[in-house]
């Protein structure tokens, strides 16, 4: 009974506050190898300015951790290799963007305890041939799964930012 | 006849008391069950997973304790500390970062953190601008950071030296021509030694684990475990006495 309301009493007490080793199902290197066939570029990178960064957040829910995205091109598309948190840990991310639209996503590394069911092909290519609106919303919707909730809402982030980044640097560039 | 209904009320009887003193005794254990099993069931609307039991004798039940390994660098008046491959900065974690810190350097945006073999570009503030990994060419095995009385900025691993200009993410081999001073580390104050230690224990346990090992007994280790086997049977006996009785009562 004591050890009972102790726990009790400890559980009342926890307070608020807010890392494992990450499933690798290919390394972003390999992930590169394999889209540009061998013959990577050097990568290049865009600097999150004030703008971007008020676009970014409202895509995200929050900032993006770093200042400045590297990301691959060559003629035809570009290619971005993203984090994002489903539940607790990054989910690393590649994805390949042509013409505005995802051509391919991949999850890489995955470090969540559950929602791995993601890396699926089953999954991923619901992603291909989406682009986003006028607001960054995905412009088809995606199809979640049971179970992995926010697992898929990360991909979906993590889709637009992507798409939004890619038409970024298209304008630059 | 009376015979026969007397043995038939003494064993209703026995039944009776035993399911009730079953039923008084593994309440406590029951009530826990209810309380843990809803929270796990919410787990992710709770946000369970993502909020870590700070609480010291908790953390001591569990025998969480600090690691050997606490590493301090100092570059002005910044702090930058690494427990177990968790980084601080000033005694704020930076959770985007993880690694073993190897070495800080200054630069004119901030600073230069060689983690891993991952070089890591902060602003002032400590806000990550940029991870470079051997994706940007950066060279393996990397066991030291350090800096020119210029200001150049080199790394080095075993064999090889590098002259490092993350800007533009080029790292060159070159002859060593200078003196330069590699960054080491250094005894911390104490408050901010104890300061992350105390952040370190209180992101190990979680709250969904805590409340999954209270719910499987494991809180309080393998007993914990038999006792809570022991409960669930006796939850059956609960169940088959109950529905007995109920019958018996019936006819």
């Amino acid at each position: 009974m004591k050890l009972y309301i102790s726990l009790l009493l400890s559980l009342i007490l926890v307070s608020v506050s807010k890392d494992t080793l990450a499933t690798v199902y290919l390394s972003p290197g390999d992930f590169l190898e394999e889209v540009f066939a061998g013959d990577v570029p050097k990568p290049k990178r865009i600097w999150i300015k004030k703008e971007l960064k008020e676009k970014i957040k409202n895509i995200l829910g929050h900032d993006l951790a770093i200042l400045r995205v590297k990301y691959w091109r060559d003629k035809q598309q570009t290619v971005w290799i993203l984090d994002e948190i489903g539940k607790e840990k990054p989910i690393t991310t590649g994805l390949v963007i042509q013409a505005g639209k995802v051509q391919r996503l991949r999850v890489l590394e995955f470090r969540e305890t559950r929602g791995y069911e993601i890396r699926h092909s089953f999954f991923t290519e619901q992603f291909i041939g989406i682009g986003i609106d006028a607001d960054n919303n995905l412009d088809h919707p995606i199809d979640g799964i049971t179970g992995a909730t926010l697992s898929v809402r990360a991909m979906k982030r993590l889709a637009r930012l992507a798409v939004l980044l890619n038409a970024q640097v298209t304008q630059r560039d | 006849m009376d015979a026969v209904y007397r043995r038939k009320m003494q064993r209703r009887r026995f039944w009776s008391t035993w399911h009730r003193r079953f039923g008084l005794i593994i309440s406590i254990v029951v009530i826990a069950w209810v309380i843990t099993g809803i929270s796990l069931n919410h787990t992710d609307s709770m946000d369970l997973a993502r909020n870590y039991v700070s609480n010291t004798w908790i953390l001591d039940m569990y025998a969480i304790k600090q690691p050997e390994r606490i590493i301090h660098y100092k570059k002005g008046d910044d702090w930058f500390s690494e427990i177990d491959q968790q980084l601080f900065f000033n005694q704020t974690r930076l959770d985007i970062l993880s690694g073993k810190l190897k070495g800080v350097v200054a630069d004119q945006a901030g600073y230069v953190l060689l983690i891993g073999n991952t070089l890591v570009w902060l602003t002032q503030q400590g806000k990550v601008i940029e991870k470079f990994t051997k994706l940007d060419g950066v060279p393996e095995k990397l066991q030291s950071i350090g800096q020119s009385a210029s200001g150049e900025i080199w790394i080095k691993n075993g064999v090889d030296l590098f002259l490092s200009s993350h800007e533009d993410a080029v790292w060159s081999k070159r002859e060593f021509s200078d003196e330069i001073r590699w960054s080491q580390p250094m005894t911390g104050p104490e408050e901010l030694h104890q300061k992350v230690i105390e952040q370190y224990r209180g992101r190990v346990l979680t709250l969904e684990q805590l409340l999954l090992d209270i719910h499987s007994g494991r809180v309080i280790g393998m007993s914990g475990v038999l006792l809570m086997d022991l409960i669930s049977v006796m939850l059956l006996f609960l169940a088959f006495t109950g529905i007995w009785l109920w019958w018996a009562r019936r006819s």
